[in-house]
């Protein structure tokens, strides 16, 4: 039998050697070698998705509308909450049950683009939440009704939740015992391992239909099926599956030691997993990676199966994050290497250190927050929490506009001066114009009604709460703000040019953007400013910091309402390509070109020092932000095979203070191949915001934007 | 101090170990006929022009002092001669237009590496001054080489070493790792291809590596120029004689300096772009197959 130990034996002198050496990946490739089976078998069931990819969507785009229509015709009577559960029920009753040929995780879910109409009542939930799974395996649908039938039946809405959690547990076991059923029809006519392989299935879900699993088989099917409710209920994305290198790990050494499964089983199965995540929404985050109970590094072989089936299949789903600790192993750091080596941006790399000290500070318990799971994105969030990590968002240089238009004539001694005032008109921006939006985009979520959600998540089958009543033990508001880079710069202008150089006033340069910059002596004294942030110098890397301490703090000053913990975060996802049209910013950003993303520097033909700017980017408080503080870097696709490059690039960051990496790396030249004739590159697989995806199905802006970072780095 | 810098790149991670910040000296007493830094080789500040980035907009004009840019019939037109390389005209921003070679003090460039330091302790990068040939401004390149180890920095040179030894001499107690270029083994051809006799460079070579200095041997190979076995024997000969040689690094031809001859306003009529066989994973096995040091692709 394989063991992880002899495979990873092969490679680990070949890749110290020397920083220049090609990459991709000796490690890699002596896992292929070893488990090349199970790569052959996946590469099959992958090919088989992608060809049938559009078709099976539609199919699924015209059961799931059978199921609404049915729904519909019903005429369901009730609250929200009845209804939803009713939704549910059809789902589970109605929805084709299809195994296809191959495959050992079961369970369709394509999402839900191919509509044709909207659902027939309110949507339940916005998605971006990490479920307990760890309980969910541990408890079994049996364990979870159980906990509900514990509620009491006090008449009021806590019988009514518990009625729901109940409801909607039978549709859920209703659902995968049809998969149960399904296989042993199909068994009934097959042989050999095909048979052993619909037996398997039959047997194993006709188990977790009701009780907890206790195969690593059967475990990585119930995540599976769990997800599958989740985002059904939810129709929304980056449902998110948290630390499962963490949580399966109990079954797979049970499993090994054994007997009942050998590694290349394991990784087979993993393999599949990954495909059939591809069927889900987009941003279904896996977390890897990070510290086990006793605070030790918890990295395992499960971590690294993970990494290395992603690296291989390059496919647009799972997402991937990876919890870069001090004491990370080389193992693990060069199987994420591997994937980076890819070049579509995966995995995302999350200084641990910093991230659990940010959910920390925003009031999460130690033990949540160091057991932490990324959501989406770049989210990090308490597993088992109801997130919400994207539900406010503004653009940061909204409030200096406001400043801006309300102080035209006032007279500032100097910077400092001007500065304070800026920060003082933020405060009450924040309070009198963002705060009411944020209550109200609250009140809207409180509205809905998610009992599947409440049976994953901590707390709600224990207080008989749903999420959206704070039933959950963490109920967080996520902050997405927008466009640090061109604030900083901005001001940075202000005080070269008024308050140093004294060239120009405050009202000029206001004029001058408001009038897209026809005024080309002044541009051009913009654009020839050195020392704009992204360029480690210290007088913008101490604005920077000094801006996101201030944020930071103001966002912490201002409660939404009890039991809920808003975690802001500096990025909101493809809005600098979204607002482009935003109009000219201080900083000689013209009206139509983009803005910053993340906390990376603002897109200037100059900034091509990779380096440099994350030596910049660092300096932003990432420990006030738990929604995170991305840094994108996009590297010529040598460097990016050069592993220890990539490695180093990621821990001097995280020394510096550093929140999250992203590194991608598809050439100039591939991208605009890529928009010349679409049809010859579906296979290039780029990086938007946290998520990667088929580069020739963006819209023109993205692709172009993409193409811009793929030219100067940042 | 001051010297003439046309370059200052970082994050490389070809010029030495680690992640380094490579500081390009102009000028050089070689002219190889296949240099793909064509802007380093003369020691005054020079204008590269690239047409190919002119988006029209007229700013340069406008700009210039000296009615040096010009358009005719939709074309830039670039008055080399009467340009003063004042460098008004760079602020149009567009990057059609660039100066090869700024004075710049010891200070202004030594911080300009500090800002990296992160890297450079992490990885043993450091800095590594090329050129050009570096120590064509030897007063410079020393004081900025002491002026880096003063700072903790890890040193190295790439020198084709046509040079004085006491240049060397000078610069050994500041310079960890030389990058050594090799690049015809033949007395005559040598002369042919860089316009030097390579009997200088053998000699210093022979002492830094008595001076048990760090050595790597850079192999610049050009189809159909010095891709010949006897090279490859010659450079395999050189290596094994060696004592403090790390490795042999192969460096095979690229074509992307070609395109700043033109923007130089350079002809070149004595260069043919190489036709021959391209397989530098070939010239690695022939040279390492003679030799016990490491034979890598630079």
């Amino acid at each position: 039998m394989k063991t992880v130990e002899n495979v990873k034996t092969v490679p680990a002198g070949a890749i110290t050697a020397d920083g220049s050496r090609d990459f991709t990946s000796t490690f890699a490739r002596a896992f292929t070698r070893a488990f090349a089976r199970a790569f052959a078998l996946a590469d099959r069931l992958k090919a088989a998705h992608l060809s049938s990819f559009a078709e099976d969507r539609k199919a699924h785009a015209e059961a799931l509308e059978r199921v609404y229509e049915k729904f519909t015709e019903e005429r369901a009577e009730g609250d929200l909450l009845a209804l939803r559960c009713r939704y549910l029920e059809c789902f589970a009753e109605q929805f084709p049950v299809v195994i296809k040929e191959g495959e050992t995780v079961v369970g369709t879910c394509y999402h839900y683009a191919g509509l044709r109409r909207p659902l027939p009542f309110p949507l339940s939930n916005m998605g971006h939440f990490i479920a307990n799974f760890e309980t969910v395996l541990r408890e079994g649908i049996a364990g979870l009704k159980k906990k509900a039938l514990a509620l009491p039946c006090d008449g009021g809405s806590v019988e009514a939740n518990r009625a729901a959690f109940l409801r909607v547990l039978n549709a859920f076991s209703t659902y995968i015992r049809r998969y149960a059923e399904e296989a042993g029809r199909l068994s009934l006519t097959a042989e050999g391992e095909d048979l052993a392989r619909l037996r398997g299935i039959r047997d194993d879900c006709s188990f977790i239909a009701e009780n907890p699993p206790q195969t690593f088989r059967q475990a990585l099917q119930l995540v599976w099926f769990t997800q599958i409710f989740l985002e059904t209920e939810a129709k929304a994305s980056a449902v998110s599956f948290g630390r499962i290198d963490r949580y399966l790990l109990p079954y797979y050494e049970r499993d090994i030691a054994a007997g009942r499964l050998d590694e290349e089983e394991a990784f087979f199965r993993i393999l599949c997993f990954c495909i059939k995540t591809c069927e889900g929404d987009e941003s279904q985050m896996i977390t890897l990676g990070g510290q086990d109970e006793e605070g030790n590094n918890g990295e395992n072989p499960l971590t690294i199966f993970f990494l290395l089936a992603g690296a291989h299949l390059n496919m647009r789903q799972p997402s991937f994050g990876v919890r870069v600790r001090p004491d990370s192993g080389k193992d693990f750091l060069d199987a994420a290497a591997a994937m980076t080596a890819v070049g579509a941006g995966m995995p995302a790399y999350f200084n641990d250190t910093v991230l659990v000290k940010s959910l920390k500070l925003c009031g999460v318990a130690d033990a949540d927050a160091e057991n932490y799971g990324i959501v989406g994105c770049y989210e990090a969030s308490p597993q088992g929490a109801f997130s919400n990590t994207v539900a406010g968002a503004f653009n940061l240089y909204d409030s200096f506009s406001y400043f801006l238009a309300e102080n035209l004539d006032a007279k500032f001694a100097d910077f400092d001066a001007f500065l304070e005032a800026y920060k003082r008109s933020f405060e009450s921006y924040y309070r009198h114009t963002l705060m009411p939006a944020f209550s109200n985009k609250l009140a809207k979520i409180m509205a809905l009604r998610s009992p599947f959600l409440g049976c994953c998540l901590d707390g709600c089958l224990e207080s008989g709460k749903l999420p959206e009543q704070l039933g959950s033990r963490y109920t967080l508001f996520g902050l997405n703000i927008l466009g640090i880079g061109i604030l900083v710069d901005s001001l940075y202008t202000v005080k070269k040019l008024v308050f140093e150089r004294k060239e120009t006033t405050v009202e000029e340069l206001f004029t001058a953007a408001a009038q897209n910059f026809t005024d080309q002596a002044l541009f051009e004294k913009i654009k020839g400013l050195d020392g704009t942030y992204g360029s480690h110098t210290e007088e913008t890397d101490a604005l920077a910091e000094e801006l996101s301490a201030f944020i930071g703090k103001t966002v912490k000053e201002n409660k939404l309402r009890d039991g809920v913990l808003v975690t802001p975060g500096l990025f909101w996802f493809t809005a600098d390509i979204h607002q482009k049209n935003y109009p000219a910013t201080l900083n000689g950003r013209r009206q139509g070109e983009l803005l910053s993303y993340g906390v990376n520097p603002c897109a200037t033909p100059h900034t091509n020092t990779p380096t440099l700017a994350l030596l910049s980017t660092a300096r932003i408080r990432g420990e006030l932000f738990p929604t995170g503080c991305p840094a994108m870097l996009s590297l010529p696709p040598r460097d990016l095979k050069a592993g220890p490059f990539v490695q180093a690039l990621v821990t001097t960051y995280f020394d510096c203070g550093g929140f999250h990496l992203a590194i991608s790396g598809v050439d100039p030249e591939t991208l605009e191949a890529a928009m010349r004739e679409p049809d010859a590159h579906r296979d290039v697989m780029v990086k938007i915001s946290g998520l990667s995806t088929q580069f020739v199905s963006l819209s023109k802006a993205m692709q172009e934007s993409l193409l811009r970072r793929a030219r100067d780095g940042v | 101090m001051r010297g003439r810098v046309f370059d200052v790149s970082h994050g490389t991670t070809k010029d030495g170990p680690g992640i380094r910040t490579t500081v390009f000296l102009k000028g050089c007493p070689l002219h190889c006929l296949w240099c793909h830094n064509p802007e380093s080789q003369r020691r005054e500040a020079e204008m590269l022009f690239f047409p190919d980035k002119c988006t029209a907009c007229l700013r340069c004009v406008s700009l210039c002092p000296n009615g040096v840019q010009t358009f005719a019939e939709g074309r830039h037109i670039f008055r080399r001669p009467s340009c003063s390389l004042c460098g008004k005209c760079l602020s149009a921003g567009c990057g059609a237009l660039k100066i090869a070679g700024k004075m710049r003090d010891v200070e202004e460039v030594l911080d300009e590496v500090l800002k990296d330091k992160p890297f450079y302790d992490r990885t043993g990068g450091g800095m590594t001054l090329s050129g050009g040939e570096p120590l064509f401004q030897k007063d410079f390149c020393l004081a900025l080489l002491k002026a880096g180890k003063e700072a903790g920095l890890h040193t190295a040179v790439e020198t084709a070493g046509a040079v004085k030894k006491e240049a060397l001499a000078e610069i050994l107690p500041y310079t960890d790792l030389f990058l050594y270029d090799y690049k015809e083994t033949d007395p005559e051809r040598h002369r042919l291809y860089t316009g030097w006799d390579n009997r200088t460079i053998l000699e210093n070579l022979c002492f830094l590596d008595g001076e048990g200095k760090p050595l790597i041997l850079r192999c610049p190979i050009v189809p159909g120029y010095n891709d010949r076995p006897d090279h490859f024997a010659g450079i395999a000969r050189t290596a094994n004689r060696l004592k403090s040689l790390i490795r042999v690094e192969i460096e095979p031809y690229h074509a992307l300096g070609e395109g700043k001859y033109a923007a130089l306003g350079r002809e070149r009529d004595d260069f043919r772009l190489p036709t021959g066989e391209y397989d530098p994973a070939r010239w690695c096995r022939e040279i390492g197959s003679q030799t016990d040091a490491e034979v890598t692709l630079a």
